[in-house]
């Protein structure tokens, strides 16, 4: 963490552009995900951090395209630069295009945040991981399950010849996580999207998977999108962070500088809440004042106004600020960093 | 809620946000029965059947007031007339009357009715027709009728037609579900007594009570109704008073229903015993039976309500199929099952299908049952799908 | 795996055990004993049967012992397979009821097979295609089967066809088969006249599994594994058919055996209107003619046959679901 990868300088491998995923519900549409933008560089980790309900997970669904209905994604740009190269906006692939598909578990994995019910519990764990070699690459069958073993071997489950033909009720939440990150991993995609992956896990076991994704990260030089509320698991993980609050970037730049100096007021305020090896014992933790807006509720102007500390009466709740570059690294949307 | 009254960290995980359950103050706090209630007007098809069953018991309070005829009056002459539909109009001038029926004699002589609309019959609002008692006023007021009919039919109105007996298909049927109601109600009266409390007990004790309680539901449940039904109205004598017979029949059909609604208390008390707010108020020191009537009860009111109304259409179901097959009611007591009893055999339904009248009460009722009880159980069920 | 089989076996034969405690109380209701009833029956027809052969007939049947014992008798009767003696018949009870508990089971397990077939596509269909007009329709037809009585259909179908094409749709054989030595025609014949019973009979079975169906699948395709199938490439398709609709099947068949018993008693009075030559139409009139040893194991036979065919599908349960399969003993 405290050298900077070299990735960083390189082309983004996958470039979030003004992206929109609305949902259609019977009480109104809810703007889940409002205008995002984020880059993932190669080789190196972005943290996508925010309380539940703040469009992350949505996000990362909305970049494979498998946002459940009546979510939609109604705007914006998610460009992948392929191993060629070449960059598509993967928006123009139909949801259930061959081409879609063939990047979904190929070009870009996904693992979940609950692993006991992110498997079938009604099929062997083989069936379901050549499943995905079956979908993105051509091997034979005995092939594929000699692949399937060595995966599972790299990500440290004892026994794997036996284990692949094994119901995934005989595993633990901590191998179940293993076996989801080889099923991941095992078509050698270029970005792993990470949606809480650690967050149903206990604290030790949380640790190891983590080790484990970096290791992944370094052997096969390929880029982790990690989604996370949990900012000590952040400061782990991450080269870069961005902030979300109710479907919007607030602010993003290097994880160092995050830490450092957190420009946006709900940036400072989310780590004065977490208790450090500095704050005394009898001190309370200050927590975020109130509590989120409901999404159909959304406050006029910034929506954070209504609990920020640093509240402008006739500017933060009139207008919505812009994500605006406060340094080389930092950008933040927030009136205190607007020239008006 | 005060905004930022609440301090301290809630969060277990060491730098985990925040979160706050508490609504804003633009949220309104509904207690359990507003929430339901406000759930249940939502569903649109439960709220209509609602007023269909309603409407259902206008029918069993009123059905003499409804009726036009008087339901016993036989005349062999009058046999099988078909429908005379009332009709609101004549030409465009607003009118109430029936076609007239003139009586014929046919290639073999037997007597036969058939509509002639050039001749009509007026009907008339509050006509004057047979006697009855309603709250204990004898009454001879009907909603609508001809002024003392006679018994022929060129002068009398038969709006579904008249059955074997030439009695009038109508008023009988008004008269048939006022019974059918009347026997599911008592029915779920008998289930409701005997369920609700065996479930408690069940929940209550466990163990081997419990126990031998629902192994005795599950082999309850997998016999067949209806061969067990019938063996046991078989063994009633025939010659029992129809009232006896009301009852007997009453008792067999709820000795299936109430399994249901024990298992569904069983299983809402063991999952309430669970809840939160149950382990605050036995945190609090409150006592059990302040628990059990003030907190846990009125949380499954509305389940005991719908599966009593889903038992309200099985009982319904049962109570029709066994007089049908004969052996529920028998004639001269007037279910919707004894009048489906004459349209037994499809050779008479082909000569007089709107003897089959009466199974459309039942499907309809049967229906609005159903999805009154459904809607109940989604309103009362917030988390269920 | 064994234990839930022992476990069940055990279950089952209680079962057993107490719809035969249940039979046997039924068939002892009825005021006074059979015999009396038979005197008088016979008396009514001119026969004049004399006190001592009635006594010897009471002796034969042990309608003087204690009641266990007569239970005990009935049931080690009924157990070597002698089932009585129908007066309404005259023959013994086994030949009476013989071919026609096999037509029993035969559109019993024909009403399975079809509802199974119908409910299950449709059930797919609707919630795949949720709120779709094909969805709506099935759904009121669902409802519709559902709220209408088994005999009510049956006497609706039947006029209808009878009205339109003048078909009287009864019985299970045509005039020439009922007594014919089985053969290929036969059972084509068989087959014919099975279609519109078993229709009727499966018709509101198929409405409560296709609302179950749908249900269930729906409450499936929200579940997180059904998104891992899709984040790893897999078509809509392919995710339905290999995911959400293996789980959705296992209520399917354990709904079976809460459906079994509708239809052994729908059997029953869809026998009765449509004339079929099974054990349900045997039983409403050795009722009407308080003939117990007919009625007592026509009872006693439908309640065994639900417990079996629950046995059964507990079974196929254990079969296609590992989390049973595998379940430590």
């Amino acid at each position: 963490m405290s050298e900077k990868p070299a990735g960083l300088d390189a082309e983004p491998v996958i470039s979030v552009r003004d992206l929109e995923t609305h949902f259609f519900t019977d009480e109104g549409i809810v703007r889940a995900v409002d205008g995002v933008n984020f880059d993932v560089h190669p080789g190196t980790t972005m943290g996508i951090v925010g309380e539940s309900g703040c469009g992350k997970s949505i996000t990362a669904k909305s970049i494979l395209q498998i946002v459940e209905a009546p979510g939609r994604i109604v705007n914006g740009e998610i460009n992948y630069r392929r191993g060629s190269g070449e960059t598509v906006n993967l928006l123009n692939y139909e949801s259930g295009s061959g081409n879609m598909r063939a990047i979904r578990g190929g070009d870009i994995s996904m693992i979940f945040q609950e692993p006991m019910t992110s498997f079938s519990g009604l099929h062997t764990f083989g069936n379901q991981i050549d499943e995905a070699l079956r979908l993105h690459t051509n091997l034979a069958k005995q092939e594929r399950f000699d692949l399937a073993v060595d995966w599972l071997a790299r990500v440290g489950i004892p026994n794997p010849v036996q284990r692949m033909h094994e119901y995934p009720f005989r595993f633990s939440g901590g191998q179940l996580q293993r076996a989801m990150i080889a099923m991941a991993m095992c078509t050698n995609p270029r970005v792993l999207i990470a949606d809480e992956p650690t967050t149903a896990l206990d604290v030790t076991t949380q640790a190891q998977i983590l080790d484990l994704l970096q290791r992944m990260q370094e052997e096969n030089d390929m880029a982790i999108l990690f989604i996370t509320h949990d900012l000590g698991v952040i400061s782990e993980i991450a080269d870069e962070v961005t902030v979300m609050y109710l479907g919007k970037v607030v602010e993003s730049g290097p994880v160092f500088s995050f830490f450092d100096e957190p420009k946006h007021p709900y940036s400072r305020a989310l780590q004065t809440s977490i208790p450090s090896m500095f704050t005394s014992s009898r001190e309370r933790l200050p927590s975020i004042s109130g509590s989120i807006p409901h999404p159909q509720n959304r406050p006029s102007g910034c929506a954070f106004h209504p609990r920020c500390q640093s509240f402008m009466e006739g500017t933060c709740d009139v207008g919505e600020p812009e994500l605006v570059s406060v340094n080389e690294e930092q950008e933040v949307s927030c009136f205190l960093y607007e020239e008006r | 809620m005060v905004a930022g009254s609440q301090t301290g960290p809630q969060a277990d995980t060491p730098g985990a946000l925040v979160e706050d359950i508490e609504a804003e103050g633009e949220i309104e706090v509904m207690s359990q029965r507003q929430l339901i209630w406000r759930r249940f007007r939502r569903h649109r098809l439960a709220m209509a059947a609602t007023v269909v069953v309603a409407l259902f018991y206008l029918i069993v309070i009123f059905s003499d007031f409804l009726a036009t005829n008087d339901p016993e009056d036989i005349e062999a002459a009058r046999q099988y007339t078909p429908p005379q539909w009332l009709r609101l109009f004549d030409g465009w001038k607003p009118d109430l009357h029936v076609c007239k029926l003139v009586g014929k004699r046919d290639e073999f002589l037997r007597k036969v009715y058939e509509a002639d609309c050039d001749q009509k019959v007026d009907v008339q609002i509050f006509a004057k027709g047979y006697e009855y008692s309603l709250f204990g006023l004898k009454l001879d007021r009907h909603l609508f009728g001809v002024n003392d009919p006679e018994v022929t039919a060129e002068d009398a109105i038969f709006i579904l037609g008249t059955d074997v007996q030439g009695r009038d298909l109508y008023s009988r049927l008004m008269r048939g579900t006022r019974l059918s109601l009347l026997i599911g109600l008592t029915g779920i009266f008998i289930s409701l007594v005997v369920g609700t409390s065996l479930g408690a007990v069940s929940g209550f004790y466990g163990g081997f009570v419990d126990n031998l309680i629902q192994r005795s539901i599950e082999i309850i449940r997998s016999i067949p109704t209806v061969p067990l039904y019938l063996g046991l109205a078989a063994a009633f004598p025939a010659d029992w008073s129809v009232e006896r017979r009301f009852f007997a029949i009453t008792i067999v059909v709820s000795l299936f229903a109430w399994t249901e609604l024990a298992r569904v208390v069983r299983g809402r008390y063991l999952a309430m015993r669970q809840e939160d707010f149950v382990t605050a108020a036995i945190t609090a020191g409150a006592s059990q039976r302040r628990i059990i009537f003030r907190h846990m009860l009125p949380s499954f009111y509305s389940h005991i309500i719908a599966a009593s109304t889903l038992n309200l259409a099985f009982m319904v179901i049962s109570e029709t199929t066994l007089s049908f097959l004969g052996l529920g009611l028998l004639p001269p007591a007037i279910s919707y099952g004894t009048l489906l009893f004459t349209a037994q055999n499809i050779q008479t339904v082909a000569l007089a299908p709107w003897l089959l009248i009466p199974g459309i009460f039942v499907v309809v009722l049967v229906l609005s049952l159903n999805f009154m009880g459904d809607g109940i159980r989604d309103a009362a069920d917030p988390y269920g799908s | 795996m064994l234990a839930f089989f022992v476990r069940r076996v055990i279950y089952a034969i209680i079962a057993m055990w107490a719809v035969s405690v249940i039979s046997f109380v039924i068939i002892n209701l009825p005021a006074g004993d059979f015999v009396t009833t038979y005197i008088a029956t016979q008396l009514a027809t001119g026969n004049l049967i004399l006190e001592d052969e009635a006594e010897s007939l009471r002796e034969f049947y042990g309608l003087n012992d204690p009641v266990y014992v007569q239970y005990a008798k009935w049931m080690t009767r009924i157990l070597q397979g002698q089932l009585g003696f129908s007066f309404e018949f005259e023959a013994p009870v086994r030949t009476v009821l013989g071919m026609n508990l096999l037509n029993t089971v035969l559109l019993g397990a024909g009403a399975v097979l079809f509802i199974w077939t119908v409910a299950i596509p449709i059930g797919i269909y609707s919630a795949v295609k949720q709120y779709s007009p094909g969805d709506y329709i099935a759904t009121f037809f669902g409802f519709l089967g559902l709220g209408i009585p088994d005999f009510l259909i049956a006497l609706v179908m039947a006029w209808v066809i009878f009205d339109t094409t003048g078909f009287l749709a009864t019985d299970l054989y045509s005039a020439g088969y009922r007594t014919a030595p089985w053969s290929l025609a036969k059972i084509w014949d068989l087959a014919k006249h099975l279609v519109l019973p078993v229709v009727i009979l499966g018709t509101a079975g198929t409405a409560t599994l296709v609302r179950i169906t749908r249900a269930n699948l729906l409450d499936e395709l929200k579940k997180p594994y059904v998104t891992t199938a899709r984040a790893k490439g897999l078509t809509e398709w392919q995710i339905i058919m290999k995911y959400p609709v293996r789980y959705a099947l296992n209520p399917v068949i354990s709904l079976t055996a809460y459906i079994l018993p509708f239809i052994i008693s729908g059997s029953v009075v869809l026998s009765y209107v449509l004339d079929l030559p099974t054990i349900g139409r045997d039983f409403l009139r050795a009722l009407t003619a308080q003939d117990i040893y007919l009625s007592g194991a026509v009872i006693l036979f439908s309640g065994w046959l639900t417990i079996i065919g629950t046995f059964g599908s507990d079974l196929l349960l254990a079969w296609v679901d590992p989390r049973i399969r595998l379940e430590e003993d």
